[in-house]
């Protein structure tokens, strides 16, 4: 039946999706703060996928790897803002440059470390299997639903960390008028460099949870980078909503047009049509003026 | 802005003949690399390290049309490699079907596309075996596309580093389409094996000497437009654009038109560039259009100095010279010199290279007055 097919590509989509909004929402809201792209940030969650693998190699599961990645990443992306984004964040295009060397340095420093082969992770047990949504194969496997879950999580406890802590408080305000903030003795500074660790974080539970799909390898990250970037271009950063937004058109567009034509066609379509989207949404979906 | 209060007081007339001084330095050195690549003497004792050269001056015209729109408009693309290769594409398209039955397979189509077991040319290969309608493309693909890609961002105010990251994305979309093999550009192989070009023989050393000397003399006329363009008026609206873009507005500008214009005139001149890139090199494949490759050439920019026609170039030699001496005697740690060479740069020397002579001049002059200027 062809529209059960349909179905199970839109279902799939939406874990694509999924996949998107964990990879891009580090990278949104050290945007949506900061005001810069970390291009290294593909590349962060090769390091999370490689620790997840270091975990599995050691026995641990996948449960145990998304906390230890996020850490992990989290300290790294705190090496790299103190080292090198801190003094770059009133020259917003030099941060491109100079991250996209912290890219490459990680990239063959991976090479080094790990080879050129991939490094495997299992998926725990429990998530092995799928749902039979029609008698015949193919069913939709657990793991797209953990994906779905773990998308809905992240954002949650960013919308929880943002808009109900003190902490979040803060970061609304420097993102409002960073100036005033400072005036007003918000540690602009300290926001910037822990907004900056969360979106590493984050970017290092994408890694951990992508790695059992694909396997680590060192070269992974800079697709799931431009992934990124085109969320975060069609939803915008101007509130939470952007990325699950940006997240779910691309991801089920994606899907949709791979499954029609193919996959190039189908990634150059939904950039295209992004482009076109640009028109009407010149900051995102969900952008917001900047007043600086 | 900077300018003016730095040459405020002085006489304007020698100022201006010690700036033209690196020009003419340049534009000679140029010439003369036409005149000793159009010496077959070379070509035939030591091509290789023509190609090298030759390849170099396309990248340095590669470099100077990032300059152009990034050190002068301050819009940095990430993705000019799409613009280089489309132009080496449409070149290349020229010299397959000139290969003719010299193929491995000795048919009328390119050896890739007898392997598709196509058995015509896909439409838009046609007219591609005549020279002009070539050279037109090799314009006409990579503005076309700079064009309407620059309309659409530009008229809806997209910049910054949010530009930036579009034009990344856009050119490894075209990458992917570029490595599929039903795409009719080889795909992952891309057009390489070229016989002829004009009906001249392309590994006969005088044609490798012509063609350098082509290169060298584009080179030298793309500096000349360039400095004309950013003499004019048009020149001091676009580093307006880069320095404050609003203020611009406020004072009744457009910056539309003035950025799609040096934005589509940047991809042009890069196109072309990458059209003499192909037959020197005699390869062209969708890797030249990796988003590695494109911000790369950011990185000879910032080297060697944003802002300033030397600059590009210069830095593409430094940045190309280590590349040679760190591939040939420590391959496994150029990139992470490269990686390096990313933030240090960034970090300590935003001006690059260029910006090092004024700094010591400042300081020998041990005057404070410099400091307002930098900006």
């Amino acid at each position: 039946m062809i529209w059960q097919q349909v179905l199970l590509q839109f279902l799939n989509g939406i874990g694509v999706a999924a996949i998107l909004v964990i990879a891009a929402a580090g990278l949104a809201i050290i945007f949506g703060v900061a005001g810069v792209i970390n291009m290294a940030h593909g590349q962060f969650i090769m390091v999370g996928a490689y620790t997840a693998a270091l975990i599995n190699q050691m026995g641990g599961d996948l449960f145990m790897a998304i906390p230890v990645a996020f850490v992990v990443v989290a300290l790294l992306g705190l090496i790299v803002e103190r080292g090198v984004v801190q003094w770059l964040y009133d020259r917003p295009l030099e941060t491109l440059l100079a991250t996209w060397g912290v890219a490459i340095i990680l990239e063959v420093a991976a090479r080094l470390i790990f080879g050129p082969l991939g490094r495997k992770v299992d998926w725990p047990t429990v998530l092995n299997g799928s749902v039979k949504l029609f008698s015949r194969p193919p069913h939709y496997p657990y793991y797209r639903l953990f994906h779905i879950a773990l998308a809905i999580i992240i954002i949650a406890v960013t919308f929880y960390l943002i808009y109900k802590t003190t902490f979040g408080l803060k970061v609304r305000a420097v993102r409002r008028n960073r100036a005033m903030s400072g005036c007003l003795g918000i540690d602009t500074a300290r926001i910037d460099m822990l907004i900056f660790m969360y979106g590493s974080g984050l970017a290092g539970v994408a890694g951990a949870v992508i790695a059992p799909i694909k396997a680590a390898t060192f070269d992974m990250g800079f697709s799931y980078a431009v992934g990124s970037y085109m969320v975060i271009v069609l939803g915008g950063v101007g509130n939470l909503l952007g990325v699950p937004t940006g997240g779910a058109l691309i991801g089920v567009g994606e899907t949709l047009l791979a499954y029609k034509y193919n996959t190039v066609i189908g990634q150059l379509l939904v950039f295209v049509a992004i482009v076109l989207a640009i028109r009407v949404f010149p900051r995102g979906i969900f952008g917001y003026h900047e007043r600086r | 802005m900077a300018m003016t209060s730095a040459t405020r007081g002085r006489d304007t007339r020698t100022i201006r003949r010690t700036r033209l001084l690196p020009l003419w330095a340049l534009l000679g050195g140029a010439f003369l690399a036409a005149l000793i690549g159009a010496f077959p003497y070379y070509g035939g004792t030591d091509s290789y390290v023509l190609q090298l050269v030759g390849k170099f001056l396309c990248y340095a015209i590669f470099a100077l049309s990032i300059d152009l729109i990034w050190g002068y408009t301050g819009i940095l693309s990430l993705g000019h490699g799409v613009f280089f290769a489309l132009g080496g594409y449409a070149f290349g398209m020229y010299l397959m079907r000139m290969i003719g039955r010299a193929g491995q397979y000795q048919s009328d189509l390119p050896d890739f596309m007898v392997f598709l077991d196509w058995k015509s040319y896909p439409w838009y290969w046609s007219f591609t075996d005549h020279f002009w309608y070539s050279a037109l493309l090799v314009m006409l693909a990579p503005g076309l596309l700079a064009f309407v890609f620059g309309f659409f961002a530009f008229r809806s105010r997209v910049k910054g580093v949010y530009f930036s990251i579009i034009t990344q994305a856009l050119t490894f979309a075209f990458m992917l389409l570029f490595f599929r093999n039903d795409t009719g550009f080889g795909g992952n192989n891309g057009f390489t094996d070229f016989k002829r070009i004009l009906g001249f023989r392309i590994a006969e050393p005088g044609t490798r000497a012509a063609l350098f000397a082509i290169t060298g003399l584009y080179l030298a006329s793309v500096i000349v437009l360039s400095r004309s363009i950013i003499r004019s008026k048009v020149g001091r609206v676009l580093t307006a654009i880069r320095d404050s873009e609003s203020r611009l507005m406020f004072s009744g500008y457009n910056p539309l038109w003035y950025k799609l214009s040096i934005w589509t005139l940047s991809a042009v001149m890069c196109g072309i560039a990458g059209a003499l890139y192909v037959p020197q090199v005699g390869i062209i494949n969708p890797s030249e259009m990796s988003p590695a490759n494109s911000i790369e050439i950011a990185i000879w920019v910032a080297v060697g100095g944003r802002g300033t026609l030397l600059g590009p170039v210069i830095g593409a030699a430094l940045v190309n010279g280590a590349k040679s001496f760190f591939t040939q005697s420590f391959p496994e740690y150029w990139l992470f010199f490269l990686g390096l060479l990313f933030i240090l740069v960034t970090l300590f020397l935003p001006k690059g290279v260029a910006g090092i002579i004024p700094m010591l001049r400042r300081a020998a002059r041990g005057s404070t007055d410099g400091k307002q200027v930098g900006a």
